[in-house]
């Protein structure tokens, strides 16, 4: 990624982490203080509902260290140990992100539209998309599929589908 | 030994049987199908089984049990979605093998150790169900507290390179499990008026979102759609070679009895015990692990089912359920009258030998279905991936509905898929933070226990650390922490290189 | 070829899924008819509307195995029978019973969802756990109360309860002792000791079993349990009783002396059955409902083994106390008002029972 050579400690993603972790530690830690101070049945510490959050914070705290150190490491170090999360084959991001959308808009349908039509709809959109070509084999899975999870769990499992 | 004999007359009743092979057949299905949990239908048997006799229901309940907690490993396998919490351990190990094409050899060892791990636990539960219970009442609060920290910490250890990074997902997890009202004041925690969160994060949608849609999503994202698998190959698994596991496997059915025998604790940390020990002990693996040991598997498996006796332990002795199952399995009993408890084992011994047989025969089905039906599963990993992948995002949608009946754990269930996804991308294990769920609120009142116990006491560090247990776990967990950290860990590559070095 | 052969599979499965599925939903039907059928001449009450379709989700909000989770399942059991539908019960365990109370109001008021509860309801609002009360319920009937008494583990160094009271005396805030949290009765009872100058350390604890396990496990040195969670423990001799909490001394255990005469002028006090149990639901459910459910329970206490168990354990039959709604208001009133004011008197609330309009007794 970097072709100078030049390693930003901002762009280590360890650091960047690391800050994350402590900004939402203090935040946590910040809560629990606020609300053990201020909410009226929290007692004494030993009792409060909030130790175990503090020690959460603290703990959280630590490893914010702990990344940090993993970053000035990383920057020290003579190679660079990449990020082999990245690079490599072709991402699908727009795909994943599709996905995502499809699921909750079936989310959201489910109540309106009754469980059996959603999902027929659910499925069959999903099946076009990812690249299903037979129109037969489409119908058939989909149909299928929402018929054998409506029986399992609709009827066998006495779950209150909408 | 007496109790294993009376419980092996079972054996010779034909109805009993059947029912039980009913409901391994049941068990096996729940327990694979990501988003359908053992509890779920333990709970459904519940209402089903009220009017049956009581060894019926007994005989029905043990089959899905033990079938359904060994089936989570089949999804575990092949998906790289747990079917429990207590399976999470088996895709470490299990997931590259199957994407190897060694499915089936994985599957196989499965089986095989899980049927090892749940015998044991039986055979434990059968003589030694006294001395077990009296160790499970020497745990204090603070013990139970140390035990899940130390769980922490070694999944921190196990699941990612670094350590740090475990440990960051063990905390958010730890995060998300004080949300709701706290166990002991009733207190609505981090829950910013959100009225849904008071009842807290339940263990189903976290887990199907964290491994389920995740995976759904990481495998659209990477684009793997026509990318077939490896095709499997159906090796023989010679069985000299299977058998090589087994001494092990009786010491990670130990872990498994006891951490089982403790309630809240239960499978998963079992399973990560027995993991972690299986890195120490096995020199030479198959194949490093994590990238498709079949002693990971091994380890994993046998603890996780060797559980079954030991939760079984503390729910017939002390009617103290160990885990989430057999909180429900204590409701069958109470259905039908019989009365857990100290005095259960005398005065209820036939009730305890058909549990036992129940058991056993479960155990048998396990052996059976795993063998049988393991092969044929393991093609559904040549299902096109465009098929399977709104398949499995529908199972994950209507399971995370279907534990409560509420469509507020979907949306939880997105969020964690959606999580889950960016955890990995970033190189975070979302292992740790699903054991961190489960075990959170356990921990929570555990130490507010211990603190609790402690402040009456005269010496409060003796009171909260002074006793040979909770030493030993302390030490444990401050050795696996430290040792893990990375600053430490260079030092002592540091000094082992020098120490080469002068030689 | 490959790609059809796998999809054929993939299709079996999911045919397998649907066969098991259809399996066990018929075997789920089957029982219902035939619970119908054998009850439908005894339950006359059924018959009045077409309530209830459906099975009956019971919530009871503590852990298995405690007091209020074995009658409510008894009480289920016998239900069903009349009812001619089966009676779930569903524990939902923790904050002194708000987070099952909370769930209660949560669902649908369609009647098919009914309350087990003992009587943290009646102080969830002065103990700052919640809102709610016995207002937002309507009662469908009183159950029982469960005795309290006062145990120590079998190698304890308490012989009897003078020695145990006395060493609470000598040594306040240095005795422990488990309880089910703030404002249950087991913290009630620790306050009453509290109003005679006995001052034990107290440590919370999610359940009636998980209290007991830690006097087990030696980790406090007693606690205040209903009578039916220990009395397989007291047959097994793993725990010693030292008092009955009330006037007299229990039937089943003639020689262990009640606590009103070990402690002077605590009869008042200790007269009040301080862990009524009761089953309510959600105010808001019809009328008609809540008059199905009234009948089928009138005519489910008489079952026999439901009596049987009620008598075993030495539970007091509220029900035959309390037989009318109006009576069993009452009560809850009476109730509410005496535990909130003496919570409130010893510094235990965060609110005062005056915010809620809950007189002096």
């Amino acid at each position: 990624m970097d072709n100078n050579g030049k390693k930003s400690l901002l762009r280590n993603s360890n650091c960047q982490d690391s800050i994350f972790v402590g900004l939402c530690s203090v935040a946590l830690l910040a809560y629990s203080l606020y609300h053990h101070a201020n909410d009226r049945n929290t007692g004494e510490w030993k009792t409060s509902p909030y130790l175990f959050p503090v020690l959460i914070s603290v703990f959280g705290l630590l490893l914010a260290v702990s990344l940090m150190a993993d970053a000035l490491h990383d920057l020290h170090s003579v190679q660079e140990t990449a990020n082999a999360v990245e690079g490599g084959a072709k991402h699908n991001l727009v795909g994943a992100l599709v996905f995502i959308a499809a699921s909750v808009a079936y989310y959201l349908l489910m109540p309106l539209l009754h469980f059996i039509p959603a999902t027929i709809v659910f499925l069959g959109g999903l099946f076009v998309y990812l690249g299903e070509r037979k129109w037969w084999k489409i119908l058939l899975l989909s149909v299928i599929t929402t018929g054998a999870v409506y029986a399992l769990f609709g009827l066998g499992l006495n779950v209150r589908l909408p | 030994m007496d109790a294993i004999l009376h419980s092996l007359v079972y054996f010779t009743q034909p109805k009993f049987v059947l029912l039980c092979g009913l409901g391994s057949i049941a068990g096996l299905f729940v327990g694979s199908i990501p988003g359908l949990s053992v509890s779920m239908a333990t709970a459904l048997l519940v209402s089903i089984t009220y009017t049956w006799s009581a060894n019926d229901a007994l005989a029905t309940v043990m089959g899905v049990y033990v079938v359904g907690v060994f089936s989570g490993a089949l999804s575990a396998i092949l998906l790289n979605i747990p079917g429990a919490p207590a399976s999470v351990v088996t895709t470490l190990d299990g997931y590259p093998l199957a994407k190897r094409g060694e499915a089936y050899k994985a599957l196989k060892y499965a089986t095989v150790y899980s049927f090892v791990g749940s015998v044991f636990g039986l055979v434990a539960l059968a003589l030694l169900a006294k001395p077990i219970t009296s160790i499970a009442l020497k745990f204090q609060p603070m013990d139970y507290f140390l035990l899940a920290m130390f769980g922490l910490a070694t999944v921190g250890g196990l699941t990612t390179k670094s350590f740090s990074k475990g440990l960051v997902s063990a905390v958010f997890g730890l995060f998300f499990a004080m949300i709701g009202m706290d166990s002991v004041l009733g207190t609505p925690r981090l829950t910013f008026g959100i009225r849904n969160l008071n009842a807290g994060i339940s263990t189903v949608p976290a887990l199907v979102g964290l491994f389920g849609f995740a995976e759904v999503l990481s495998v659209v994202f990477e684009g793997q759609m026509d990318a077939t698998v490896n095709n499997i190959t159906r090796q023989v698994v010679k069985v000299k070679d299977m058998l090589r596991e087994f001494w092990h496997s009786l010491y990670y059915s130990l872990i498994g009895t006891v951490v089982g025998a403790l309630p809240g604790a239960g499978g998963p940390v079992a399973a990560f015990l027995a993991y972690s020990q299986a890195k120490n002990i096995v020199k030479k693996p198959s194949r490093p692990f994590g990238e498709g040991a079949v002693e990971g598997i091994v380890a994993s498996e046998s603890a996780n089912n060797a559980c079954i006796g030991g939760a079984l332990i503390p729910m017939l002795t002390l009617a103290v359920p160990g885990d989430a199952v057999t909180a429900i399995i204590l409701s069958v009993f109470y259905v039908h009258g019989l009365q857990p408890g100290p005095m259960f084992l005398t005065t209820s011994a036939e009730s305890f030998y058909a549990i036992l047989g129940g058991g056993f025969i479960g155990c048998v089905f396990l052996l059976l279905l795993g063998l049988l039906v393991a092969p044929h599963l393991s093609k559904i990993i040549n299902v096109p991936k465009t098929v399977l992948m709104p398949i499995v995002g529908l199972l994950c949608v209507i399971g995370a509905y279907a534990c409560n009946n509420r469509l507020f754990d979907v949306g939880l269930m997105f969020f964690f898929g959606v999580l889950g996804f960016g955890m990995r991308a970033r190189g975070y294990s979302v292992a740790p933070m699903t054991l961190a769920i489960v075990l959170g609120n356990m921990m929570d009142s555990n130490f507010r226990r211990a603190i609790s116990l402690a402040s009456s006491a005269d010496s409060k560090l003796l009171a909260l650390f002074g006793r040979p247990i909770t030493m030993i776990l302390l030490v444990l967990t401050l050795f696996s922490i430290i040792s893990n950290v990375p600053a430490v860990r260079r030092m002592l590559n540091r000094r082992k290189e020098a120490k080469a070095a002068n030689e | 070829m490959k790609k059809l052969l796998s999809l054929l599979l993939a299709l079996t499965m999911v045919l397998a899924l649907a066969a098991c599925g259809g399996s066990s939903g018929s075997g789920a039907a089957s029982t219902t008819p035939a619970a119908t059928e054998g009850n439908s001449s005894s339950a006359p009450a059924a018959q009045t509307s077409d309530y209830p379709k459906k099975a009956i989700t019971m919530i009871v909000p503590y852990g298995a195995g405690g007091t209020t989770d074995l009658t409510g399942r008894q009480l289920a059991i016998a239900l069903e029978k009349q009812l001619g539908q089966s009676v779930v019960v569903e524990n939902m365990a923790g904050a002194s019973g708000s987070v099952g109370a909370q769930a209660v109001l949560d669902s649908d008021p369609d009647g098919y969802t009914v309350f087990f509860t003992a009587e943290s309801l009646g102080t969830q609002r002065v103990m700052g756990i919640s809102e709610m009360s016995y207002a937002d319920f309507s009662p469908i009937s009183a159950i029982g109360s469960d005795p309290k008494v006062m145990v120590v583990g079998k190698n304890s160094q308490y012989a009897d309860i003078q020695s145990l009271l006395d060493d609470i005396k000598a040594n306040p805030g240095k005795i422990q002792m488990s309880y089910t949290g703030p404002g249950s009765s087991g913290h009630v009872q620790a306050l009453i000791l509290n109003r005679f100058g006995y001052e034990p350390a107290l440590t919370a604890y999610t359940s009636g079993s998980e209290s007991i396990t830690a006097v087990l496990g030696n980790q406090v040195a007693f606690t205040n349990s209903n009578y039916s969670t220990v009395a397989s423990y007291i047959q097994s001799g793993d725990l010693k009783v030292l008092a009955v909490c009330s006037t007299e001394p229990l039937a089943a255990l003639p020689d262990v002396p009640a606590l009103a005469t070990v402690i002077p002028g605590s009869e008042s006090l200790l007269s009040i059955p301080y862990s009524p149990t009761s089953l309510i639901v959600d105010k808001d459910v019809p009328a008609e409902a809540q008059e199905v459910l009234r009948k089928a329970v009138a005519e489910a206490v008489k079952d026999a083994d439901f009596n049987k168990f009620m008598t075993d354990n030495c539970i007091e039959k509220l029900y035959e106390k309390y037989t009318t709604i109006e009576e069993t208001l009452k009560f809850y009133a009476n109730w509410e008002s005496t535990v909130s004011w003496m919570l409130f008197d010893a510094g235990a609330t965060v609110n005062s029972p005056e915010d809620f309009n809950i007189p002096k007794p």
